[in-house]
């Protein structure tokens, strides 16, 4: 069983070195992918990054979404909205690190 | 309202973000993490970008090119929360070449159902639906009293500005400033505030018609 990680943070740099630290303890078994940050990579969460990082590492067994606080869920919960508005019988759950 | 109105409410609200991008600010350094003027400047400046292609758009494209604008650009839980309400105006304004007070009601109404949607939020929890909620109703009521467009969103702006100013002594039990419990008390909200804002460049716009 394999299911994808995203990490979603207000900062670029705090996702993308979850996601590094996270890669390495997996041996690169477990798709991950950062979503941090919004557009010019200031401070904040982004639908649309989270969109693409879900897109990216969605495999068979579904996604984990793991965030930071305040508007990281709801980005979140827009990003899933969308995904399922375009294909149904998708997997995802999220969860406050 | 014509689709020319809508982008002159637009550019009025961007404009207005722009104005008040120090006081948002101010008001959300008191009971959030001070960046909801700054968020809400850069998510209308790129709304801003998009107005010359928004000019021969019909008004619910115009609206939901906002919204999925301000989703992306915004940043903060505004994004999510405003891009969710213009993406509903533009699902209750589809397929109209004009606007009649009583579409820009129902346009009003979806608005606030998006806000109340994404944050699932009632009032009396200090956030942008007190602002919204009472809004909507005055519309209605100006609305059923036969009152014209100006009226209707005059009187809507003026509940708007009460509800805002409600929300000074309320405690927030929604959204990041009910992390701080008590000392929420005495602040007035940020995103009403910025509810009335935008609701304040409709009434605005529709004035000078």
């Amino acid at each position: 069983m394999t299911v994808g990680l995203v990490i979603v943070s207000h900062s670029a740099q705090l996702a993308e070195g979850v996601a590094e630290l996270a890669g390495q303890m997996s041996q690169g078994k477990t798709p991950i992918a950062a979503a941090g940050g919004t557009v010019n990579d200031v401070i904040g969460t982004s639908v649309d990054r989270i969109v693409a990082a879900i897109q990216s590492v969605e495999g068979p067994d579904g996604v984990l979404v793991l965030l930071d606080l305040g508007s990281a869920i709801l980005s979140t919960e827009m990003a899933l909205e969308m995904l399922d508005l375009r294909s149904h019988g998708r997997r995802s759950s999220y969860c406050c690190a | 309202m014509t689709n020319e109105d809508v982008l002159h409410w637009l550019e009025r609200t961007a404009d207005v973000m722009r104005e008040n991008r120090a006081y948002l600010t101010d008001l959300d350094s008191a009971i959030g993490d001070a960046d909801h003027g700054i968020n809400m400047d850069r998510g209308f400046s790129a709304v801003r970008d998009k107005f010359p292609s928004m000019a021969s758009m019909d008004i619910s494209t115009q609206l939901r090119t906002v919204g999925t604008t301000l989703v992306s650009t915004v940043g903060g839980a505004s994004g999510p929360l405003y891009g969710t309400a213009y993406l509903r105006a533009a699902g209750a304004t589809s397929a109209k070449q004009e606007l009649a007070p009583a579409d820009v009601v129902v346009m009003l109404e979806a608005f606030l159902g998006g806000i109340v949607a994404r944050g699932k939020a009632q009032t009396g929890e200090k956030t942008m639906v007190d602002a919204l909620t009472p809004a909507v109703a005055a519309a209605k009521r100006a609305l059923d009293q036969g009152a014209t467009l100006a009226q209707i969103t005059s009187q809507a702006t003026a509940a708007a500005e009460e509800g805002m100013k409600a929300t000074i002594p309320m405690l927030a039990t929604k959204g990041r400033a009910s992390y701080l419990g008590e000392r929420s008390i005495g602040h007035q909200d940020p995103g009403a505030t910025s509810s009335w804002l935008i609701l304040r460049s409709l009434a605005e716009i529709c004035a000078g018609q």
